[in-house]
């Protein structure tokens, strides 16, 4: 390993405050074959404001270069500066731990092969640690091996971690005049870069959850969607089967709000929630906030998903994967599965500049539509849905992005019902439904100095909704929303940052609704609704939402954050001007280097949150031509209360308990001439507690278990009884697990458990369960309570193998997720006889194997 | 009534795909089993008719009901007038507080006749034409009525099956505090068996109509000019009020006879496929009327909707509610729909009932035979 030649003294910082206190920086420094340092990043910092001072000194540094076989190498090592305060500092400091000479009684040779094919894997960095933290470092030749010499005894940690590589780590013990021999084999990583699903992001929101790729990837029944890991997370119920629904903390699905890179898109998840409208493969983040997001976010009181888009993957890589220091390569990814099949290409167009082209098409239409029509039904066009993706992205230094991209989805359904219902003999025809969307987006982010970075964007896009069935029925919107986003952060001191944003969004629109009318006057009452002669409605306009925010990120100690702020909305079709404050705060009682209780490095966070959430009425609660014109806006008030708890390595305990109070709610009553009036009567809450231990993901395992218990309630009217939400959810605990065996396979199975779904049920005997209505020949059931039934327990296994084959150029990977495996018939909901003296379940999907296969270089 | 139904059309969007994508998949697998409406395996009211959809104040309006059932049993009808103008014209309202008139019940009837309160006809808001809605309710009972826990009568039974003491006539049948606060109906007669214990939809039904008053407007019931059996006009057993007092009416049949309805019977070889028999209400397209109280709602006068609902005693239909006019794409010249033959011979009974949506109402029933399928003879 290199040899510290002349050392460089870090200054201590003059802008830490009066505590002056102790601070240990250790880095990672990169020492060329020269012995100069290339590069010094932190890896862990007691107190912040010394990584800068830190990393300037570290880059001075000069070492004798590490031999290799005899060969000058370069490597990276482990360093640590201690920082002194100037009164108490030692006038010639002292070398670092790590460049304390050891003495030379043993050595460590061994090599590194891939698993599987026992292929070598060069140019692997192998770390060892002695039992007082020194470091020595070996980087494997063309055949895998290395070799250290001149180790003391005892017991040496060795990890390796090259990139596209699982990581290893282990002990290994050195004899005095002896060789200690070893191998090793690693395992390819599915893909190069983690995805963060973050729960809510320190430090402007409350608390942070992280889910890695390969957790994302491997959670059983999502065929490996990140977006649909999601709802495998606390705080989220169960949607009804088939339906692309996020329910967040007892808020209603249009309660939470989708982004791509801080731009609203409509939807998600593609047709019945089977994949999302984003691929994996894009995805650098996923930013989801159950409840108490930040200032930046707005016009919804539930929750915020954020997918970020990564930047296009340029790394070039060795033989079987390994990592090199080059760029400028491109890579491609093809997978198909028993739903759809999509295809990614990446890579560089010049300098600076990189590229990504995605896209998928599902292919269910070419086998539901003969299964279809076999069944009877007169197919025009099977659900089908596709997705697509073009980046451009732009980077001359660290810190500045600049994005293009072209994105969407489409999905579309088209049939013929020759045999309508017999409760609705004018539903016959043509039945269609598209859904569509599609954004331009350029974003640019940007330290402009160390003090002041910017984060802007703006994005043109189109949506489209079109539902039809027969000549009765008729839905067409068409909008342009445009999207305005720009927000300026300002260090103003080292313990305080300023956030000022706006987030703008214009939405022009067409609508034309063809739909029968509130019942008229003189028409029989439940008379089925295809019989009423339609209505035809038409609309245009702009719906204009301008928002204001500002944050402060107030950290005054390592300890404590502080996070306040203010947005206020204005939405110009309901005249309403919304005031939003929000605040939320951490403190950690024991940080890592604290010897707490149960451990040191076990850390506890407490972390709590309160603040206002302001949702305009929907567009049709507002237009004059379907709604009510000023209608207020919906308001929640959220409020949270939990702790973080590190148990060990690997285990982390979280425990968040919520109140929600949704006050008011926009609610509808009946008009005059039956007409629907719009007003601000309604009221909800919801409280929960959310648990989740998670062992994150180690060379072999990961998993969680998760539980969520919760009530959500809502009221009509102040003087109206509470019922429960649709989607309450009092039970919902999921446990899944991912194990690695070996030689490329994985095998990983979710357990869910949930409440069943909510009915509102009819009455039995002795009263009759419905009456008949002469005079449409139809029968009005007689209700009970609404939504006062449960039905039974849901509980599905998912189980899913993977087997990943590595070859020299590409990298394959074939997998089983069967859902539901033993085939539960889940119950979603009731289906009625013609006169509700019979009742059956109506249950949800059985047994549902999806074989795939995916190849990328 | 008001809701917390808001519009969503992100729910909306995602809804709809949902049920498109359950429906996709769902659809081809097997359901539950359900009795279907249109085959009448349970005592069943299939229609009634009003001599005036659309009454006068003061007007006298006759009311005819047409049940039946799968076998011949005693049976007990009551109709009951006690409310006009609930609040939102919601017929539940009727029962809950003070009745709005004296309450008449008649039981043992399959008429009743009424006359519309002088002043039924109320002012509306705004620019609504005033008009004013009486509501009644009736029922049948396989079985004997109670109402509060006491018989109505202890004689019934009588000749032909149909139930004794015809015309038997309550003023005193007390409405007030008729639901249990569940929306239970507990102050219209309840239908008990012999042992006292509640008799369930399969023997007991009430319906209620309602009949809108207006000065100046009409609607006069639409017309059923003849029944079509694979295009051939049959043999009708009753329109309208000829039906009415004939339930468990079997045909004496023993085979096809000529203008009898002729069905051929379906096989009971699994994965046969029963032969489709066209069976047609002709409805006439000139009882098709214009909707002039709906000129408010849709700024000009539109014509009426109407539907046909058919039923039988045995076998199916492929459709049992078929479409005759909608203001949007006019009359449905085919509103015939396909018969499913039961797989015994024997007699059939098929009726068809019209509906127009401004209570309007009319009716024609066939019998018919159906024979052994050819190979089986």
């Amino acid at each position: 390993m290199p040899e510290l030649e002349s050392y460089v003294a870090p200054v201590y910082p003059e802008e830490i405050g009066p505590e002056r206190p102790r601070a240990i920086v250790r880095l990672q420094l990169t020492v060329e074959v020269d012995g100069s340092v290339s590069e010094a990043s932190v890896t862990e910092a007691s107190h912040e404001g010394f990584d800068e001072a830190a990393t300037e000194a570290a880059r001075s540094l000069k070492f004798r270069p590490a031999l290799v076989n005899g060969e000058p190498r370069k490597v990276k090592i482990g360093f640590e500066y201690q920082f002194e305060p100037p009164e108490i500092a030692q006038p010639e400091p002292e070398p670092a731990p790590a460049e304390v000479p050891a003495v030379t009684w043993g050595d460590l040779e061994g090599s590194v092969f891939l698993s599987g094919p026992d292929t070598p894997l060069p140019g692997v960095d192998v770390l060892v640690i002695d039992p007082v933290g020194n470091q020595y470092t070996a980087v494997t030749d063309e055949e895998g091996r290395f070799r250290i010499e001149g180790l003391s005894p005892g017991v040496y940690r060795v990890q390796i971690q090259p990139d596209g590589f699982e990581s290893y780590q282990g002990d290994e013990s050195i004899t005095a005049g002896e060789a200690t021999a070893v191998t090793y084999r690693l395992a390819p990583q599915a893909a190069e870069n983690e995805i963060i699903v973050r729960g809510e992001r320190p430090p402007r929101e409350v608390t942070k959850r992280t889910l890695q790729r390969r957790e994302i990837e491997r959670i059983p029944g999502t065929s490996g969607d990140a977006l649909r890991s999601i709802q495998s997370l606390p705080g989220v119920a169960r949607p009804p089967a088939l339906a692309g629904l996020l329910i967040v903390r007892g808020s209603a699905p249009q309660d939470t709000g989708y982004f791509v890179d801080g731009t609203s898109v409509p939807l998600i998840y593609h047709f019945g929630g089977l994949s999302s409208v984003i691929p994996t493969e894009l995805l650098d983040r996923i930013d989801f906030y159950p409840g108490n997001f930040s200032v930046r976010y707005g016009r919804v009181m539930g929750g915020i998903v954020d997918a970020g888009f990564r930047s296009p993957n340029t790394d070039c890589y060795g033989p079987y994967g390994a990592p090199t220091e080059r760029k400028g390569c491109f890579h491609g990814m093809a997978q198909v599965d028993l739903i759809d099949a999509r295809i990614l290409v990446q890579g560089p167009i010049a300098k600076n500049w990189t590229f990504a082209v995605a896209g998928r098409r599902s292919y269910i239409d070419t086998w539901l539509k003969p299964v279809l029509e076999s069944a009877g039904a007169s197919v025009t066009s099977a659900p089908v849905y596709y997705d697509y993706q073009v980046l451009v992205d732009y980077s001359s230094e660290p810190g500045e992005r600049l994005s293009l991209r072209f994105y969407g989805s489409d999905d579309r359904f088209e049939t013929i019902i020759t045999n309508p219902a017999a409760s609705e003999p004018g539903f016959g025809g043509n039945l269609r439904y598209a859904t569509a969307f599609s954004r331009v987006q350029a974003l640019y982010q940007k330290d402009l100095t160390d003090r002041v970075s910017i984060d802007a964007q703006l994005s043109v896009g189109t949506e489209s909704l079109d539902f039809g069935l027969g000549g009765n029925i008729r839905f067409d919107l068409r909008s342009i929303p445009v999207y305005l986003r720009s927000e300026i952060g300002y260090k103003i001191h080292r313990t305080l940052r300023a956030n000022l944003g706006l987030d703008f969004s214009l939405s022009p629109y067409d609508i034309f609704v063809r739909v029968p009318p509130p019942l008229p006057r003189g028409q029989t009452a439940d008379q089925p609704l295809s019989t009423r002669p339609s209505i035809e409605s038409s609309d245009s306009g702009a719906v204009f939402r301008p928002a204001w925010y500002a944050d402060l990120e107030w950290q005054p100690t390592a300890r404590f954050r502080f996070v306040p702020g203010l947005r206020v909305d204005f939405s110009r079709d309901s005249g309403q001007t919304d005031v939003s404050p929000r605040v939320t705060a951490r403190y950690s009682l024991f940080l890592p280097e604290d010897d707490a209780p149960w451990g040191k490095g076990r850390t506890t966070v407490l972390k709590a949150g309160v603040g206002r959430f302001a949702q305009p009425p929907q567009f049709q609660e507002s237009s004059p031509q379907f709604g009510t014109p000023g209608v207020g806006s919906n308001f929640a008030y959220h409020y949270s209360l939990g702790v973080e708890q590190g148990l060990t390595d690997h285990l982390d305990l979280t425990v968040e308990g919520y109140y929600k109070d949704l006050n008011p709610l926009v609610s509808s009553a009946s008009g005059e001439n039956n007409k629907v009036i719009y007003d601000t009567e309604g009221r909800g809450q919801v409280v929960g507690l959310e648990t989740w231990l998670k062992y994150r993901a180690d060379e072999r395992f990961f998993g969680w278990v998760s539980y969520t218990l919760s009530e959500s309630l809502r009221q009509d009217r102040p003087d109206q009884e509470k019922y429960r939400f649709q989607y309450d959810q009092t039970h919902n605990l999921i446990l899944l697990g991912s194990y690695r065996l070996g030689r490329g396979w994985e095998i990983g199975a979710r357990f869910r458990v949930v409440s069943g779904q909510l009915a509102t049920p009819t009455v039995g005997r002795p009263a009759l369960p419905a009456i008949f209505a002469g005079d449409s020949g139809t029968y009005v059931a007689i209700e009970g309570p609404r939504y006062s039934e449960r039905l039974p327990l849901f509980h599905q296994v998912d189980v899913r193998i993977d087997k990943r084959w590595q070859f020299r150029d590409f990298r394959l990977n074939a997998y089983l997720d069967v859902q539901n495996v033993y085939n539960n018939a889940a119950v979603e909901s009731y289906v009625y006889g013609f006169d509700y003296s019979q009742k059956a379940y109506n249950t949800g999907l059985p047994i549902l194997p999806s074989l795939g296969l995916r190849g990328e270089f | 009534m008001s809701s917390a139904k808001r519009g969503k059309w992100r729910t909306v969007r995602a809804l709809l795909g949902a049920s498109l994508a359950t429906a996709s998949v769902l659809g081809t697998s097997c359901g539950p089993m359900l009795s279907t409406v249109g085959v009448v395996e349970s005592l069943r009211i299939l229609g009634l008719r009003k001599s005036a959809p659309y009454a006068r104040p003061g007007e006298v309006v006759r009311l005819e009901l047409l049940w039946d059932g799968p076998k011949r049993t005693p049976v007990q009808r009551f109709f009951g007038f006690f409310c006009v103008n609930p609040p939102n014209d919601r017929f539940e309202l009727c029962l809950q507080g003070e009745p709005s008139l004296p309450p008449r019940f008649v039981f043992n009837e399959d008429t009743f006749e009424l006359k519309i309160p002088e002043d039924a006809v109320r002012p509306q808001t705004g620019n609504e034409t005033p008009y004013g809605l009486a509501v009644v309710f009736y029922g049948v009972c396989a079985g004997r009525f109670t109402v509060g826990g006491e018989p109505i009568d202890d004689g019934f039974g009588g000749a032909g099956g149909l139930g004794g003491a015809s015309g038997e006539e309550r003023n005193d049948v007390p409405t007030s505090g008729t639901t249990d606060g569940r929306g239970h109906f507990t102050g219209l007669p309840v239908c008990i068996d012999d042992d006292g214990e509640p008799v369930g939809s399969e023997g007991f039904v009430v319906g209620y109509s309602q009949i809108f008053v207006y000065p100046e407007f009409r609607n006069p019931n639409p017309r059923i000019l003849d029944f079509r059996v694979n295009g051939r006009s049959v043999q009708v057993d009753c329109y309208d009020e000829e039906c009415v007092g004939r339930a468990f009416e079997i045909p004496d049949l023993d085979g096809c006879a000529p203008g009898v309805a002729c069905f051929q019977a379906c096989s009971e070889s699994p994965g046969a496929t029963c032969e489709e028999e066209r069976v047609f209400a002709v409805v006439d397209p000139d009882s098709v009327d214009l909707d002039e109280a709906s000129y408010v709602n849709y700024g000009r006068e539109i014509e009426e909707s109407q539907w046909v609902s058919y039923f039988t005693d045995r076998g199916g239909f492929t459709s049992e509610l078929r479409l005759v006019n909608d203001s949007a794409s006019g009359f449905n010249a085919d509103h015939s729909t396909g018969f499913l033959p039961p797989s015994k011979p024997g007699p059939v009974r098929i009726w068809a009932v019209v509906r127009d949506n401004r209570g309007g109402a009319s009716w024609a029933r066939i019998s018919g035979y159906v024979e052994p399928r050819k190979e089986e003879r």
